[in-house]
């Protein structure tokens, strides 16, 4: 019934797969991760696996803290502080401060330098190197949510597992497009994973934005686009049609606008509200984070038309709730048809499935698809979109 | 139906300030007029009988798009509206999209419908389904389920054709009001409101009371410039009798002669060039009335208390007690059981007025209303001329259970919520009701509910019964639409009564105790 969507399956394995002797990319000396045993992981199973091979302990297990590796003695996107993280990307309920090290894609670092602070130990792990951390070895492979997010993939004696952080299949011209990465088990995001989510064309979702700003700014009156700041928003920017008008960017777009350039990504220039002269300012397109909806900041736009832009507008009741004059669905997770996929793609026999609407996902798989799915919990429950946007708001917001 | 089905989504959806009223406008102007016509019958509350059950939709669509039930249900849950959980589903059958026009989709598939067996109701929906472009989906199924709600009120429908057609909004809503049947004819003839017409169909600006700030004794005047009565909790309307049938208008300048037929029967009694102000109520002494059913419920009446118009002759520029008198004669010389007078109170001093505050709830006002007897019925809230002298609001504790974000601020907050009482162990809502409490309150109360979602409906956040407040009200109506059989009238948060456990809470019995009809007294809606 679904057709399935065109997902890059990734011909081969990793390229290394017997080095323990990896050297770190950047960031010059790493200490012996192994010495950094915190006191619950020492409480961790995996040295208590007796000479019966039979039931082993899975490779990732849900504590306190989040997805934890015993044999790697790391932590995927920790909640809370840990010595060691790898981090599939810089969303606030991904990337999260105060752990000792981070592991995470090289295009991705900007953004985390931004999210994580000055002081946080970032190490870079290109998409594809593999990585000894204690007796697991790790790989990153795109994950296509965001410039740097990344899948991570842990093979540890034999056994692969992949973890997809958030990720879309869309094409997405401001980051690495998804890789489906063959594993025994794969940990997947549901944040829409319900069959009425499934995404229009995204060139007709830009056009549609374009003929929106076109029409405003014939009007004389400024359109103002909610948009995530990290990820949404540079999409945005790549996407729409340059030639209408100014781009203008809340300060909290900006930040995240200057950490892809950083990152080596071309994005079209952007103006501040505070230096356009007021008839510019009436043809431009604004991106601001949702939180900038009804703050002072907006009163530089009066009589602005205002639309959000999120995988959410798809529904009826949230795009009436939003109290905007359109709602655009654009997202930078899979969709029904493009979960479904992702996950035949693996070839995975286990699937965990996390982040959304885990029991129908589960129930799903489990029935049509005869695999062995079960939910993982998460910390950041309810609705991905509006927990992200709380946490989006943690971001900085006011223009620098 | 593109056409159509982008204009309902414009009028369902927030838009920019006027994007509404020029949709509409430019839709009546470009549509050719046999669409037109049924897009006028839907958006002015014709909506076509429902063909389809919901549920059949559901199971229908699960079938068509291979989903088991439970899955389709999850979806609804998320999506928190069958028709368009329906729409979405269905949306991802393989499809032959063709262009529909509005009228031949109602006339050869809509109508049909209704008709059908549940086969050929089948047949007709997946055929449907596979024809119609996903954007006009949801429109057909709201249509089909009976669900489609327009959106936009009649007058501003009725003041978008005018301008569209350069015709009268007053005359188009007059001819609205009447029964008709959508076709190209009949949408040109309705179009064609004279200005003559519509002249004739309008009402006059409402006379406002203000409310009565500090003690009546410092009224001008003393008690012997001023008339009392009863502050009905019903509707307000102008009834307006001319030439053609009677109109009733209500305050916010709505016609809504059509949902009052036996007022609108009643008032064909009045001479010509009649034109009254009053109060739409239900007396009734049957109790208590959540139990009686809607169709045995006897119907409204309306109460008069002003006269603006006799023969055809403009009054409001006399004086209150001249005009009150010959109303009293016209409403006498009537016998019309729903044409009433609102009685005067009598009173020899404030004092004995203000006892009778007390008994307004039982007779289904909110207070009194105090009239100069030398006021003209001027336009809007003429300073001093009518007073109103509110009650002490009733009150209620109830359960916080669900929230949702509110409007203004920072667009996100928490702050719309609706409350619960307790009735056989479980807890029904009762009221919704928006802010009302200190902003440092609401911040916190916001901060809470972000901790508490048990369940998410679409925008709607069910909450952990933990919080307990004191709600105001006016007034309990007796409802068949609510689940709690009643609904209370203006309610508002008072205050949060931290101290108070969920178990504390009032039970749906108190409230059912002052519905007036219970109290065996008038009663109004």
């Amino acid at each position: 019934m679904f057709e399935t969507p065109s997902i890059r399956l990734r011909g081969a394995r990793p390229r290394v797969r017997d080095s323990g002797s990896l050297r770190p990319e950047e960031g010059g000396a790493t200490p012996d991760l192994g010495s950094r045993l915190t006191s619950k992981a020492r409480r961790m199973p995996s040295a208590s696996a007796p000479s019966v091979r039979l039931p082993r302990p899975p490779l990732l297990e849900v504590t306190e803290h989040g997805l934890y590796c015993a044999a790697g003695d790391f932590h995927v996107d920790p909640w809370g502080p840990v010595a060691r993280a790898v981090v599939t990307h810089g969303h606030a309920d991904h990337a999260r401060r105060g752990s000792r090290a981070y592991l995470a894609a090289p295009s991705g670092l900007p953004v985390l330098r931004l999210r994580l602070g000055r002081d946080a130990r970032l190490e870079a792990l290109p998409f594809g190197e593999e990585r000894r951390l204690g007796d697991a070895t790790v790989s990153l492979h795109p994950a296509g949510h965001l410039l740097g997010s990344a899948q991570v993939r842990i093979e540890h004696r034999g056994e692969v597992w992949v973890v997809s952080g958030d990720y879309k299949t869309d094409s997405d011209p401001t980051c690495e497009p998804f890789e489906a990465v063959p594993c025994d088990t794969f940990v997947t995001e549901s944040t829409f994973g319900l069959p009425v989510f499934r995404w229009p064309a995204q060139a007709t979702v830009l056009a549609a934005i374009d003929a929106w700003w076109r029409e405003n700014a014939a009007a004389g009156r400024a359109s103002v686009v909610f948009a995530y700041a990290l990820g949404k928003a540079q999409r945005l920017l790549a996407g729409v049609d340059s030639s209408i008008g100014p781009l203008v960017v809340h300060g909290a777009v900006r930040a995240c606008v200057d950490a892809y350039r950083a990152a080596g990504r071309a994005l079209p220039a952007v103006h501040a509200a505070t230096t356009l002269p007021r008839e510019r300012l009436v043809r431009s397109l604004v991106i601001a984070p949702p939180s900038a909806q009804g703050s002072p900041w907006m009163r530089r736009f009066p009589g602005a038309s205002t639309a959000f832009v999120s995988g959410w507008m798809h529904l009826r009741a949230l795009r009436r709730q939003r109290r905007v004059d359109r709602g655009f669905v654009l997202s930078d997770h899979v969709d029904w048809p493009g979960l479904l996929g992702a996950v035949a793609a693996t070839g995975a026999a286990r699937v965990g499935v996390t982040h959304g609407y885990t029991g129908p996902v589960v129930r799903w798989l489990a029935e049509r698809s005869g695999l062995d799915a079960w939910a993982l919990p998460t910390r950041f429950t309810g609705e991905g979109g509006v927990e992200e946007e709380a946490l989006e708001a943690e971001a900085p917001e006011e223009e620098p | 139906m593109r056409r159509f089905a982008a204009l309902h989504r414009v009028l369902d959806e927030p838009a920019r300030a006027g994007e509404r009223e020029a949709s509409l406008v430019a839709y009546f102007r470009e549509a050719p007029a046999e669409d037109a016509a049924w897009a006028l019958s839907f958006l002015t509350g014709g909506r076509p009988p429902r063909a389809v059950s919901a549920a059949a939709l559901e199971q229908w669509a699960a079938e068509v798009a291979d989903l088991p039930l439970w899955l389709v249900e999850a979806s609804r849950r998320a999506v928190s509206d069958r028709a368009e959980t329906v729409a979405l589903l269905v949306a991802a059958v393989p499809r032959e999209e063709r262009e529909w026009p509005l009228h031949r989709l109602v006339v050869e598939r809509l109508l049909p419908l209704a008709a059908a067996t549940a086969e050929e109701k089948r047949s007709l929906l997946v055929a449907t389904w596979r024809e119609l472009p996903a954007a006009e989906l949801l429109t057909f199924c709201q249509l089909a389920s009976g669900t489609f709600k327009p959106g936009v009120s009649i007058g501003a429908v009725s003041r978008a054709l005018a301008e569209a057609m350069a015709s009268d909004a007053g005359a188009i809503a007059q001819r609205l009001a009447e029964p008709w049947t959508p076709s190209a004819a009949a949408f040109r003839s309705l179009s064609a409101g004279t200005v003559e017409e519509g002249a004739a169909a309008r009402s006059y600006p409402f006379h406002l009371a203000a409310p009565l700030a500090g003690e009546p004794d410092e009224l001008p005047g003393g008690l012997a410039a001023w008339r009392a009565e009863w502050h009905w909790a019903g509707a307000r309307a102008q009834l307006v009798r001319r030439e053609a049938g009677p109109l009733l208008w209500s305050r916010a300048g709505e016609l809504i002669t059509a949902s009052y037929p036996a007022v609108a029967e009643a008032a064909e009694a009045l001479p010509a060039g009649t034109v009254l102000d009053g109060q739409l109520l239900r007396w009734d002494d049957s109790a208590p009335r959540a139990e009686v059913p809607e169709s045995a419920r006897p119907s409204i009446s309306y109460l008069a208390y002003d006269l603006l118009e006799l023969g055809g002759v403009d009054l409001r520029s006399r004086p209150l007690d001249e005009r009150r008198a010959a109303l009293r004669e016209l409403v006498a010389s009537l016998r019309e059981p729903r044409l009433l007078l609102s009685p005067l109170l009598e009173a020899a001093s404030w004092q004995e007025l203000r006892a009778l505050l007390p008994e307004a709830r039982a007779r289904q006002a909110v207070g009194l209303l105090l009239k100069r007897r030398d006021s003209t019925y001027a336009a809007g809230r003429e300073e001093g001329a009518w007073r109103k002298w509110s009650a002490a609001p009733l009150t209620v504790e109830a359960v916080l259970l669900y929230a949702q974000r509110g409007e203004g601020g920072r667009g996100s907050d928490y702050r719309d919520y609706t409350f619960a009482v307790w009735h056989e162990g479980e807890l029904v809502s009762v009221a919704k009701a928006s802010g009302g409490l200190p902003p440092r309150e609401i911040e916190e109360l916001d901060r809470w509910v972000r901790r508490h979602i048990v369940e998410s409906f679409g925008p709607v956040r069910q909450l952990v019964p933990e919080l307990v407040f004191e709600l105001a009200f006016d007034a309990v109506e007796p409802s068949g639409r609510h689940k709690a059989g009643l609904v209370l009238r203006n309610p508002r948060v008072l205050r949060w009564l931290r101290d108070r456990a969920p178990a504390e809470a009032a039970h749906l019995a108190h409230l059912r105790a002052r519905i007036p009809g219970a109290a065996g007294s008038v009663d109004g809606r």
